[in-house]
């Protein structure tokens, strides 16, 4: 067994210590919102509101994370998970685009139909797979939650026939208000120290 | 342990061990970056557990025996003290490691 092997649980464990700020989930959070601000208004300035926060994630990350539970640069092998699981992201999120925009032409009618009818499923669906594959590689494990809450309003709001843009809103929402929340106990339990390096 | 060996002999191995390694408080800083490329003191601070005075003392003596790199550097005007593990002392936990588990096959009498 190699010592990288050993610190796994370690290793995870200090990841999951410095995502405790809930500053991911905040960022997620707003995303999804835009997107379904997006729906409603059928707008594309608010998909720019939903990706807008991740401009700030970092500088949020270094003015409330950092001061607090002190700075740590991941090894380069966490780097690369990041970007494998960005790039997987970024590929499923092209290939929905270009299904949903470009496919619907040249797919027969009753898929057509179904896929107008159930999209939201159907998107519903791959977001938890997205999440659930971000938890796997991150190991933050409330993404599986995530991944689980996503399935359940997004099918429980298609079958009763709940507006698409309300269900992605409070899926959203929800993930705002568990952001915060988490935000909020983290700067509870860890206040800034009187600036003492030693 | 063979008919021949005496018990000062069976427990040889155990002279391989690091002190320095060996310790709880620095193999815990140890540990830390081992799976970290760099972190501040206050990272460190909060993640071992350790006081400052303690991390302190403890971060002196492994920069002394050339297992840790601390570096002073100023970000926004704001001191930071950024440590990382050398290859030497990346090189004393997996020799701390091996000594460890021969030293334990060794008492518990299994084999590799």
């Amino acid at each position: 067994m190699s010592q990288e092997q050993d610190f796994k649980k370690l290793q995870q464990r200090t990841y999951q210590s410095y995502h405790q700020d809930g500053l991911i989930d905040i960022i997620i959070g707003l995303a999804i919102i835009g997107y379904g601000l997006m729906l409603a208004f059928d707008s594309s300035v608010f998909i720019f509101m939903g990706w807008m926060p991740i401009i700030f994630y970092m500088p949020l990350k270094n003015r409330l994370t950092v001061p607090r539970i002190g700075y740590v640069k991941f090894t380069s092998s966490n780097t690369k998970i990041g970007i494998a699981a960005a790039i997987v992201l970024l590929v499923i999120l092209l290939g929905i685009f270009i299904f949903l925009v470009a496919g619907p032409n040249n797919i027969s009618p009753q898929l057509s139909t179904w896929l107008s009818q159930y999209y939201l499923l159907l998107l519903g669906g791959i977001s938890a797979l997205c999440f659930a594959g971000a938890a796997l590689l991150t190991r933050i494990t409330r993404f599986y939650i995530y991944a689980l809450l996503i399935l359940f309003t997004f099918s429980a709001g298609t079958w009763l026939g709940i507006q698409p843009p309300i269900i992605v809103i409070a899926t959203g929402a929800l993930i705002e208000v568990v952001g915060v929340w988490l935000l909020v106990r983290f700067l509870r339990n860890y206040p800034i120290e009187a600036a003492h390096e030693s | 342990m063979s008919p021949n060996e005496t018990p000062s002999e069976e427990l040889q191995p155990i002279s391989a061990i690091d002190p320095l390694v060996h310790s709880p408080t620095r193999l815990k800083i140890l540990a830390y970056l081992s799976i970290v490329e760099s972190a501040d003191f206050t990272f460190l601070m909060h993640q071992t557990g350790l006081t400052r005075g303690n991390l302190s003392v403890n971060l002196r003596k492994l920069e002394d025996a050339g297992y840790v790199n601390i570096k002073k550097e100023f970000v926004d005007r704001t001191p930071r003290t950024l440590i990382r593990l050398t290859g030497e002392g990346r090189t004393a936990i997996q020799e701390y490691r091996n000594n460890m588990q021969v030293v334990l096959n060794e008492l518990l009498g299994e084999k590799d």
